[in-house]
């Protein structure tokens, strides 16, 4: 029911605005950066670390987990 | 035949009748999820309240410093100098013994940590203070004399035989061959604990129970983070989560197997990765102590939001005796990361890793009433 309601809803913004479903929305070239930039992995990763006992997270330069720290709230995610 | 306004109008109708229902659905929400055993016990309040007001800085000359921990008259404190990751100082001269462990990728150097309070298990043996090191991106284990090392001034460090995997999120030698381990698994939902022993992995029933608590695939894994400590003279265990409002307390052999909560209401995981954003999320108990007779943790209950930015809720320290019974609550007015107390001296220790404030205090009073 959420799925069709979801589709539904999509099927009506699409005719509403005039979208097409096949246009080209981003560039290879955008891809690309955004891939560059986030990485190929699936693992969630932090630049912005802080101490946390007992807490563990994933530093983005080496995709390494870091014991015993913590993204902080207001740190942006990425993957690695 | 139908005509493309009145099929456009349909669809419409369709679409708001479709939203309305999903957000009506409210019985659709995720069961509550509880990390706890069968016997729970609800703390409401302490016999004893303690106020202890803004303590003395005892001088320690040492940077960067991470944690510590006091034994005897020996405090050991884990730093990031990378040519002396523990430092070591005497108590109460606090004259500098030495500075040991290096970081770096050699096989007896750490690329990370490791830290005093959680990482390491240290024993008393035949006089000689060691210690037994996890080595977090290797996972192997080190024995480290300490007291043969700040005798000779020179480092004695040797690798031992153990079949760990990386990345640990809790470590504690139960004896030569026996390790408790707690690891990050199941694609990040559970964190699993296990022991080791001579190499080989094995399940406890009371250890499942803990490790049935799952988080949605892409949750935060560090919402089940705890840290875990272990009295060698009692034989149990103390789990305190970091974001959860109770603290599991077992033995493996299974004479107590309980949780003890703080508050009237559990902590409900599925409430907290369905409902919280991340800047709602708790730090409820910071860290843990175990000693012979008691077991202390630091209670903040401050969402992540204000403990990283303004850090407005003062901590206190809460003492339970090993039968998970509430001793007394220690009312601070500094805020700290770690702390550890200097029986012989009868002071408290406190350190916060956030301000490098270090900070002691006489508790001569609260011990004698815990004696009584």
């Amino acid at each position: 029911m959420v799925a069709f309601g979801a589709m539904a809803f999509m099927l009506m913004a699409g005719w509403q605005f005039n979208i097409g479903g096949t246009e080209e929305v981003f560039s290879d070239k955008d891809l690309a950066l955004e891939n560059a930039y986030a990485g190929s992995g699936n693992n969630v990763c932090y630049n912005t670390i802080t101490s946390a006992s007992g807490h563990q997270v994933r530093y983005c330069p080496g995709c390494q987990f870091i014991n015993n720290s913590a993204a902080p709230w207001y740190a942006p995610s990425s993957n690695c | 035949m139908i005509s493309f306004h009145k099929f456009k109008l349909l669809l419409s109708s369709i679409t708001i009748c479709l939203v309305v229902c999903i957000s009506c659905n409210t019985s659709s929400s995720s069961p509550p999820v509880y990390m706890t055993f069968n016997e729970i016990e609800y703390i409401i309040q302490f016999p004893e309240t303690f106020f202890l007001k803004k303590g003395e800085n005892p001088e320690i000359d040492v940077i960067g410093i991470r944690d510590f921990r006091i034994f005897d008259s020996i405090m050991v404190m884990g730093t990031s100098n990378p040519y002396g990751i523990w430092s070591f100082i005497s108590l109460p001269s606090n004259q500098k013994l030495g500075s040991f462990l290096k970081r770096g990728e050699g096989p007896l150097e750490f690329m990370q940590g490791p830290s005093t309070s959680n990482g390491a298990t240290f024993v008393h043996e035949n006089g000689r203070l060691l210690a037994f090191l996890y080595d977090f991106q290797k996972g192997d284990v080190k024995k480290f004399n300490i007291s043969q090392s700040l005798n000779d001034g020179e480092l004695h460090l040797t690798q031992i035989e153990s079949s760990l995997p990386p990345f640990l999120s809790n470590f504690i030698m139960l004896d030569s061959i026996t390790y408790f381990t707690k690891e990050i698994g199941n694609r990040d939902t559970q964190q699993l604990r296990f022991i080791y022993k001579n190499g080989e992995k094995i399940s406890l029933p009371l250890l499942d129970r803990l490790n049935q608590a799952a988080l949605k695939e892409g949750s935060d894994f560090n919402i089940l983070a705890t840290n875990t400590k272990f009295s060698d003279v009692k034989n149990r265990f103390i789990e305190a989560p970091t974001g959860l409002n109770y603290i599991n307390i077992y033995a493996l052999d299974s004479s107590i197997v309980k949780t003890i909560c703080i508050g009237e209401e559990l902590s409900d995981i599925s409430k907290i990765q369905d409902e919280w954003p991340q800047w709602d999320r708790k730090y409820v108990f910071v860290n843990n102590q175990a000693f012979d007779d008691f077991f202390g943790v630091i209670y903040v209950n401050e969402s992540y939001k204000d403990y990283e930015t303004i850090r407005k809720q003062l901590p206190s320290i809460m003492l339970f005796d090993w039968e998970g019974n509430p001793l007394a609550e220690l009312k601070m007015e500094n805020h700290f990361t770690d702390f550890d107390i200097d029986f012989k001296r009868q002071e408290l220790y406190t350190f916060d890793v956030h301000s490098d404030e270090f900070l002691k205090f006489d508790i001569q009073i609260v011990l004698q009433h815990l004696n009584k």
